[in-house]
C-alpha cells in the first residue's frame, strides 16, 4: 500500500512529504531498522532526534488495513494523542513519534492508472540538468527510492542556482512560460510560431504558476 | 583502468574516450601518482636540508680544528664536508625528479568532479571524451606571444595559453556539449640594473585567470523555440560572484558561452567546479523552457 507521510523536521524546520510504499519503519538509526520484511523492501525513515528510539515504529499493511506498531517498549507512539502499542490508522491520522508529529495520508488513487489496476510508479526525477521521471514500478535500483528523506541531497549543486526550473511570476522566463500554449516550433520552416489571436484572453485565466518538478525533496 | 602511467609520465597528458566510471578510476591513479611524488619530493627536500646543515657544521669544525692545529681532525671534517656536498646535490636532484610529477591537484580533482556531474544526464553506456593536461602552464609549446614590455626597457612579456581541460559528450536529450578550460599566464623577464650598478636577471610569472568555454549543440526539433528567447538568454545566465560572462553567442543550433575566472580563484577546485556547474544549469534553464515552448 502506498501512503504519504507529512512532517516538519524539528531542528531544520524543513517540511517532508514523501510518498512511500509499505512497510515503512521509523527510527533514529537507519542501520538499526530492517531493510527487508517478508520479501518486501522496507522504506526506512530516519528521524534524527534523541527522543526517537533507534527503531521506533513500523507502519505496515495487514488485510487491507494500515497498521502502526510500536517497536520499542521504552518508547511511546501516540496515535491521535493516545499511546497505543499498536493500532490501525486511517487517512488524516496523526502519529507522535518522539518529538515528531507525522500526519498520514492514504494515496489510494495512485498517480498512474494502467487499465483498471492501479500500479505504483516512481515519480522522482533522476536527471540533474534534464528532468526525467524515474518511472520505475519497483523501487529496486532507483537512487532516490530508499525512502530516507534525510539522506544528503545528491543534486546539492542546484543550490548554486536556486531558481533552477522555476518559471513562476517574477522569475526569468515567466512571460514566455505563461504564454507557452501559443508558441510552437515549426521544424519544416525553422520558425517559431506564436498564435497571438486569442493569447491574451486565455493567458490571463489560465496562468497557472509552474515549477519544473526537480523531485529531489 | 585505461591509463598507461608510463606514457602519462612522459607528457603529463591524459586523453581518453571512455565511460565516466573509467575516467574517474584513471584520474584516481593520476592522483595517487601526484600524492606519492609530493611525499617523495618533501622527503628529499628534507634530506637536502640535513645535508646543508651537515656542510655548515663540518666547515665550522674544520675551521676550529685548524685554529687549534688538529690537522688530522681537520682532514676528517673536510672529507665529511665533501661527502655532505655530494649528498646535498643528490637530494636536490631526487627532489626535482619527483617534483616533475607533483601535479596541480585542482586540475585532476575538478576534472573528475565535472565528469561525474555531466554523466548524470548521460545514457548509462555513454562515453565521455576527455583531455587533461597537467604539464606546467609555462611550457614552451604553450607560448603564444612575446612582446616588449610597454614601459620597462629591456624587458619582455611572454604570454602562455594552457588549454588544460577538454570534455566532450552527449546528454540523454541528444545535446552535445563541449567544455574547455584555458589558463592564461604571463612571464615578465629581463635584466634589471640595481643602484650599485650590477645587472640582475629578473623573471616573474603571473596567472591571468582561466576561461571556461562551453558550447552546446542541441537538437532543433526539441529546442527550436529557443529562438524566441533570443536576447533574454543572457539574463538566465548566473555565475559565481567573481566570475564574469565574457561572451554569449546563440546560433541556430548551438549556444556558446565563455566565462572568465579571475586569477585569485582560478586555481581553486571549488570555484572552477561551481562556475562550470552554473554554466550548465544556466544553459538548461534556457533549454528546458525552450522545450516547453517548442511543443506543438
Ligand atoms: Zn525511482
Amino acid at each position: 500500500m502506498q501512503i504519504q507521510l507529512v512532517w516538519t523536521d524539528i531542528t531544520t524546520g524543513k517540511q517532508f512529504n514523501p510518498t512511500l510504499e509499505t512497510p515503512i519503519t521509523l527510527g533514529k538509526n537507519f542501520q538499526g531498522m530492517p531493510a527487508e520484511m517478508s520479501g518486501k523492501r522496507v522504506s526506512r525513515i530516519v528521524l534524527s532526534d534523541p527522543t526517537v528510539a533507534g527503531y521506533h515504529a513500523l507502519i505496515d499493511e495487514s488485510q487491507g488495513e494500515l497498521l502502526v506498531i510500536n517497536q520499542n517498549p521504552n518508547a511511546t507512539t501516540l496515535i491521535n494523542g493516545v499511546s497505543l502499542p499498536s493500532s490501525t490508522i486511517v487517512d488524516g491520522d496523526r502519529l507522535q513519534i518522539g518529538a515528531f508529529e507525522i500526519q498520514v495520508f492514504l494515496t489510494a488513487t495512485a498517480p498512474q492508472n494502467s487499465g483498471n489496476t492501479t500500479q505504483w510508479k516512481c515519480d522522482r526525477n533522476l536527471g540533474f540538468l534534464i528532468p526525467k521521471p524515474c518511472g520505475r514500478t519497483d523501487p529496486t535500483g532507483c537512487p532516490h527510492c530508499h525512502g530516507n528523506p534525510n539522506q544528503p541531497d545528491v543534486y546539492y549543486e542546484r543550490s548554486y542556482y536556486p531558481d533552477y526550473g522555476n518559471y513562476n511570476r517574477g522569475y526569468w522566463g515567466h512571460n514566455y512560460y505563461s504564454q507557452r500554449d501559443y508558441y510552437s516550433y515549426n521544424s519544416n520552416t525553422g520558425n517559431v510560431d506564436f498564435t497571438e489571436a486569442d493569447a491574451n484572453s486565455v493567458a490571463m485565466e489560465n496562468d497557472t504558476d509552474y515549477e519544473l518538478d526537480m523531485g529531489a525533496s | 583502468m585505461t591509463i598507461n602511467l608510463d606514457l602519462f609520465r612522459q607528457h603529463l597528458i591524459y586523453e581518453t574516450n571512455t565511460s565516466a566510471e573509467m575516467i574517474c578510476q584513471d584520474i584516481k591513479e593520476i592522483a595517487n601518482l601526484d600524492r606519492e611524488s609530493e611525499l617523495q619530493k618533501q622527503k628529499y627536500n628534507r634530506y637536502a636540508k640535513y645535508f646543508g646543515i651537515a656542510i655548515g657544521v663540518c666547515f665550522l669544525l674544520f675551521l676550529v680544528s685548524g685554529i687549534f692545529d688538529f690537522i688530522p681532525l681537520a682532514g676528517i671534517f673536510m672529507i665529511a664536508g665533501f661527502i655532505s656536498i655530494i649528498g646535498l646535490i643528490w637530494a636536490l636532484i631526487q627532489a626535482s625528479k619527483h617534483g616533475k610529477f607533483d601535479l596541480a591537484n585542482y586540475r585532476h580533482q575538478v576534472a573528475s568532479e565535472i565528469v561525474k556531474m555531466v554523466s548524470r544526464d548521460m545514457p548509462l553506456d555513454a562515453t565521455i571524451s576527455v583531455r587533461l593536461v597537467l604539464s606546467l602552464p609555462t611550457q614552451k609549446n604553450k607560448l603564444v606571444e612575446t612582446i616588449p614590455h610597454p614601459y620597462q626597457s629591456g624587458f619582455k612579456i611572454d604570454t602562455f595559453q594552457d588549454e588544460w581541460l577538454k570534455i566532450r559528450g552527449t546528454f540523454t536529450d541528444n545535446t552535445d556539449f563541449y567544455l574547455t578550460a584555458t589558463e592564461t599566464s604571463q612571464t615578465k623577464y629581463g635584466w634589471k640594473r640595481s643602484r650599485s650598478g650590477k645587472s640582475k636577471y629578473k623573471s616573474k610569472t603571473k596567472s591571468k585567470g582561466t576561461d571556461l568555454d562551453l558550447t552546446m549543440h542541441y537538437p532543433v526539433k526539441k529546442y527550436g523555440a529557443i529562438q524566441a528567447l533570443r536576447g533574454d538568454v543572457v539574463n538566465a545566465f548566473k555565475l559565481p560572484e567573481k566570475v564574469v560572462l565574457k561572451k554569449l553567442k546563440q546560433g541556430e543550433k548551438n549556444l556558446n558561452a565563455i566565462a572568465h575566472i579571475p586569477s585569485e580563484i582560478a586555481n581553486d577546485k571549488f570555484s572552477i567546479y561551481q562556475a562550470v556547474t552554473m554554466m550548465f544549469l544556466s544553459t538548461y534553464q534556457v533549454l528546458n523552457l525552450a522545450k516547453v515552448l517548442s511543443k506543438k
